[in-house]
């Protein structure tokens, strides 16, 4: 079995608004394999959006985690990220860990252009590997001046005589070439800080800059948007969905992080360019191997992208298998409901009965006892625990035992 | 469409804006009778004593449009009349008394805007904490104070009580040396600007002490207004989609309220710094008068009543058109900085 | 009661229910909020003040005028709080032993003032922005509601006035306006009809849309024709004559109602595109009723904000007005002109000179102010529930 990733342990929280205490989630527990893409499934309100920003700890007020221990596993060590500092999980946001939103137009600020919103976590967390693509390119520009153009005595001469703006511009490269590789050993040195302000002496901070927009640029190839160096520049309400949902992508994997979290990504785009996003998805994750959790609504989305599924509902997770064994053999009532209730042609609607509870005054128990066929006694007074009732499937649900 | 076209487009839509401001005015003068009107065409004091003469001349009796034409043509001729209450061509008595009035709204305009929007995120972000209520309580009570009040209360503590700081433009001696000595050069009119071009910064000095009350006033009344939208606009930037996203993003709280909410913030901002040129105006009227600053706005109220029993008709009417220009004028500059900063404006 | 009478009683009480509920919840945010509350009290003392001025301060016995202040005597320097009533016989008759304020330069006496300068400030406050948020309703509706070339024309009419700011505006008129205005009340009516007429043509024919308002310009020019041919001249005229507070009156009026046209027509022309207005039309309403029924219920929020915080700035101008000398005459009871007053002492010495009306003003601008920023918390629907 493949290492975990992302654990998520026992994740509650709680929503503190005027009506009362919403208790959004309810002991969730999830992990993240290697290499392989999660598929979080379930209703509008059943906590899978929320459980995705848990992850960054970026739940919003008046939204509070109040439990359990979110464990990644960074460079071979172990980070709870509910127990770091923010400082620490600056660092990990947007490098390691990284988010696709669902509404691209609103997740990009209208005010600044395409580019500069990919530089500006490019910026955040690559300074020093740009820093050394700016000094390796200005080691090209220097080693071009070396080099004689010159094969007559007389046209050196000539080039020595008039000082040509290349000429000066050899001095300043030698100079910001210097700075740059003072920032790299010393990044939070006074001289470095001053001349970082000072006008022309700042360039060498503008190489970096001009690194990250090449980079920029080239996220963008990746991403397959057509006339990158355009659409660079552009504004995001410039951009069509599809391309505006492609720029959030190539923000969120400019860093090549090893998670990405994507929060229902096509669901605000028309249907065609959502297959076209979806394969996207899939392309990227073989090129930059990055582990993915994708939240859902839609169950052929699921099928499409995911290895394994797990399945919300009202707070928690359900049920958590290999995508084929979640569709062919669905194990929790709610599951088996859910699948049933895909309209399929020739065959009679059907829906869950009841309606998803209340979280400020849930049902106590399994949240899913008043709808569930097979509620027993037991299921209104205690709630069950996520137990493997096969190999490598696991249920939230009294009806099973764990193997073995 | 580019900034370019944009700030084209917006100049001439501004023209028949100022031709309707012209024609606001012109209205009414119409309230006046013909020989109230008249004063408005005098050039010097000696025209004043034949007044028949000049209702023939511009055909105040006649159609509307004739008299409207007329004004007009005066207008873009410079011609605004004469001025009893100085003694001077309307337009002349405008270009001079500009200084006096520029020079305390100068100061007043920057802290006004960068006070006013650093208050405005601060209470943003701490929303509901001490210094929000704080800063808020702090506007409500700026826009019901009274400007004049506010004057005179800063008169009798700090000039009759304390003696720190003077109303007028400058003491008598520095305004006697500006008038009389002949090492003075006006080079801007600005007293400041001046003292220091002239060699005599104790004059500058003396200037900046007379410029600290009547900046209080200005500023106190028109911040909170910036303040108020500028909290507003921050709150709403702050619940957006982009917010959540550029912490995703590892970006510092700093950062991002700096970088990413302000910026969205200002644009809602810029629309009310319009309103600034009013409310400016205004407390130049006012401010000028409490403190006995001769300059634009004294001289208008004088004109409108305070002297003699017949009002000065051309230099209130002048005045009236002026701040209309200015108001048209300015609201224009905002419109293109609104363009420069949100790129939906320019691009369409 | 019979069972019949019974059962329509609770019929209407489960009608009304939904609203009973909500006004309660909307008095329960009032409560909750104690600047709303402080807002609320204090306009009703001020109200309280104006209602029960002539016993509050009363009227002294020979004076014609009960807005003209009474002077204890003529002397010139102000005398402080808890002087004695010297000079001035009527005034001890009518119950006056000492100055409660102080007097200020020529002795008029400060409390009087202050008093009686609340009616002044209602009068001033309540009347002009009645009026020009009547006039800014009706011509903000119909420009928003037709659209087209006559709301081209209302736009382009406001964004002139409103180049001006209001105080330069008002001085320009206040000198403007005649002593006696002969207002051609004939002409008036016309304009008034040319708004409402085609309306209430248009919803007793059942005709919809532009034509109503073609229609009705028909109908009203018809009528003047008919009544000019018949009659002469248009039918009465009045003759207004304006003293100088009452210049200051119309002056703001003029000044104010471009404001509220343009918030009316702003949301006008955002109701318009709700889904609710192209349903009942599709009904089968008429204008006026769809105006009536619709568009004025869901609009009116922010002109009965923006009209409760104007109250507040339309004093703060009319006394600003008055302390530069445009306003109210000399010993008139408005709290403006009573500062003007005080420019002589301005000391520390003479405190109650400037601070005691200033308060009045001051105090009296806030609780409008704390009314208004109430009223736009607890009445905007979007922010009612957060």
């Amino acid at each position: 079995m493949t290492e975990k990733i992302l654990d998520i342990q026992d994740l509650r929280l709680n929503f503190y608004t005027y009506e009362g205490v919403v208790q959004a989630l309810d002991g969730v527990n999830l992990s993240l394999r290697k290499g392989e893409t999660l598929g979080v499934v379930g209703e509008t309100g059943c906590g899978k959006s929320v459980t995705g920003l848990s992850v960054l700890v970026l739940v919003p007020p008046p939204g509070r985690i109040e439990g359990g221990k979110i464990v990644i596993c960074e460079k071979g060590k172990l980070v709870d990220m509910l127990s770091e500092e923010e400082d620490t999980l600056r660092k990990i946001r947007g490098k390691h860990v990284s988010m696709v939103f669902q509404d691209p137009r609103s997740a990009l600020n209208p005010v600044y252009t395409a580019g500069d919103q990919i530089i500006e976590v490019l910026l955040r967390h690559r300074r020093k590997a740009l820093a050394l693509k700016a000094i390796e390119q200005l080691d090209r520009q220097i080693q071009q001046e070396k080099a004689p153009s010159a094969k007559t005595q007389e046209q050196k001469e000539k080039k020595e005589e008039k000082k040509t703006p290349k000429e000066n511009a050899g001095f300043l490269a030698n100079y910001y070439r210097k700075r740059l590789k003072r920032y790299l050993k010393h990044p939070k040195a006074l001289d470095i800080r001053v001349s970082g302000k000072i006008p022309i002496l700042r360039g060498w901070k503008r190489l970096i800059k001009e690194e990250a927009k090449k980079k920029a640029v080239n996220m963008l190839k990746i991403m397959r948007i057509p006339d990158p160096e355009r659409v660079v520049g552009m504004y995001p309400h410039e951009l069509s969905g599809g391309m505006a949902q492609r720029v959030v992508i190539a923000i969120a994997l400019a860093c090549s992080p090893e998670i990405l979290i994507a929060d229902e990504p096509t669901t605000n785009l028309d249907v065609t360019v959502q297959l076209q996003i979806l394969n996207l998805i899939k392309e990227l994750k073989e090129e930059f191997d990055s582990s993915i959790i994708y939240v859902t609504h839609d169950m052929g989305v699921v099928a499409e992208m995911s290895d394994r599924v797990a399945v919300m509902y009202a707070g928690n997770v359900v049920e958590i298998s290999a995508v084929l064994q979640t569709f062919r053999k669905p194990l929790h009532p709610y599951t088996q409901a859910l699948l049933e209730s895909i309209p399929r042609h020739g065959f009679p609607f059907k829906s869950i009965e009841g309606t998803v509870p209340s979280l400020i005054d849930p049902p106590k128990g399994c949240r899913f006892h008043d709808r569930c066929h097979y509620a027993m006694d037991l299921c209104t007074r205690e709630k069950p625990r996520l137990v493997e009732a096969e190999e490598d499937h696991f249920v939230q649900c009294f009806l099973y035992q764990p193997v073995g | 469409m580019g900034l370019a076209d944009f700030v084209v487009r917006r100049i001439l839509l501004m023209i028949p804006t100022l031709i309707g401001v012209t024609l606001l005015i012109f209205a009414v003068t119409q309230l006046f009778t013909p020989e109230q009107r008249a004063t408005l065409y005098v050039t010097n004091e000696k025209q004043m004593n034949n007044i028949p003469l000049l209702i023939q001349q511009y055909h105040l009796n006649e159609s509307i449009f004739v008299q409207y034409s007329n004004y007009m043509q005066q207008l873009l001729q410079g011609n605004l009349g004469f001025s009893q209450t100085s003694r001077a061509p309307v337009l002349q008595t405008i270009l001079r008394k500009i200084p006096a009035t520029f020079e305390v709204v100068m100061m007043s305009i920057p802290i006004i805007i960068f006070l006013g929007i650093y208050l405005g995120v601060v209470s943003a972000v701490h929303r509901d904490k001490p210094i929000d209520h704080i800063t808020r309580t702090g506007a409500i009570i700026g826009t019901s104070l009274p400007s004049f009040w506010l004057g005179i209360i800063l008169i009798a503590v700090f000039f009759s009580g304390l003696g720190w700081l003077l109303p007028e433009r400058a003491s008598s001696w520095a305004q006697n040396y500006i008038d009389l000595s002949h090492n003075w050069t006006a080079y801007t009119g600005l007293y400041t600007v001046d003292g220091l071009l002239n060699g005599k910064p104790d004059i500058t000095l003396d200037v900046l002490r007379h410029m600290v009350m009547p900046t209080i006033v200005l500023v106190t009344i028109q911040i909170a207004l910036i303040i108020r939208v500028m909290r507003s606009s921050m709150l709403e930037a702050l619940g957006k989609g982009y917010i959540t996203a550029a912490k995703a993003k590892g970006l510092t709280n700093t950062e991002v309220i700096n970088k990413h909410a302000r910026r969205n913030a200002l644009i809602p901002t810029m629309t009310v710094a319009g309103l600034l040129t009013a409310g400016m105006l205004t407390g130049v009227v006012i401010t000028e008068t409490v403190f006995n600053i001769e300059g634009l706005g004294r001289w208008a109220v004088r004109a409108a009543g305070g002297g003699g029993i017949v009002p000065d008709i051309p230099a209130v009417l002048g005045f009236a058109l002026l701040s209309g220009i200015i108001y048209v004028v300015s609201n224009l500059i905002v419109d293109i900085l609104y363009a420069v900063v949100d790129p939906r404006i320019r691009l369409g | 009661m019979s069972t019949k009478e019974r059962s329509r009683f609770s019929d209407f009480r489960a009608g009304i229910a939904p609203a009973m509920s909500d006004f309660r919840f909307t008095l329960r945010k009032i409560r909750k909020s104690p600047l709303s509350i402080a807002g609320i009290i204090i306009v009703a003392i001020y109200v309280g003040m104006a209602i029960f001025a002539p016993w509050i301060a009363p009227p002294v016995v020979g004076t014609r005028d009960p807005y003209m202040i009474w002077n204890d005597g003529y002397a010139l320097p102000p005398k402080p709080p808890g002087s004695p009533v010297i000079i001035n016989e009527g005034a001890r008759n009518a119950g006056y032993t000492s100055h409660l304020f102080g007097t200020t330069q020529m002795q008029y006496d400060m409390f009087y003032g202050c008093i009686w300068g609340v009616r002044t400030a209602f009068r001033i406050g309540v009347l002009v922005i009645a009026i020009a948020l009547i006039i800014g309703i009706l011509l903000g509706s119909v420009s928003g509601f037709y659209g087209g070339v006559i709301d081209e024309f209302m736009m382009r009419f406001t964004d002139i006035v409103l180049a001006f700011p209001g105080l330069i505006l008002a001085m320009a008129l206040v000198i403007a306006l005649p002593i006696v205005w002969k207002i051609d009340v004939g002409y008036l009516l016309v304009v008034l009809l040319l708004f409402v007429g085609p309306l209430i043509i248009g919803h007793f024919l059942k005709i919809r849309g532009l034509w109503t308002f073609l229609i009705g310009v028909a109908g009203v020019v018809a009528f003047v024709a008919l009544q000019t041919f018949l009659l002469g001249t248009t039918i009465w005229t009045w003759s207004l004559e304006l003293g100088q507070l009452d210049k200051v009156l119309v002056a703001l009026t003029l000044v104010g109602w471009p404001g509220y046209t343009r918030v009316i027509r702003g949301e006008i022309l955002r109701i318009k595109g709700e889904d609710y207005i192209e349903a009942s039309k599709a009904v089968g309403c008429s204008d006026l009723r769809v105006i009536t029924r619709h568009i004025v219920p869901n609009s009116i929020y922010p002109v009965v904000i923006m009209a409760s915080l104007d109250i507040g700035s339309m004093v703060l101008t009319a006394a600003a007005l008055s302390f530069l000398g445009i306003g109210a005459p000399e010993g008139y009871a408005d709290w403006g002109q009573m500062i003007s007053l005080a420019r002589n002492w301005m000391t520390l010495q003479y405190w109650y000179v400037f601070i005691i009306p200033g308060i009045f003003i001051f105090v009296f601008v806030l609780g409008w102010n704390l009314l208004g920023d109430a009223f736009r918390d607890i009445l905007d629907p979007t922010l009612r529930r957060k």
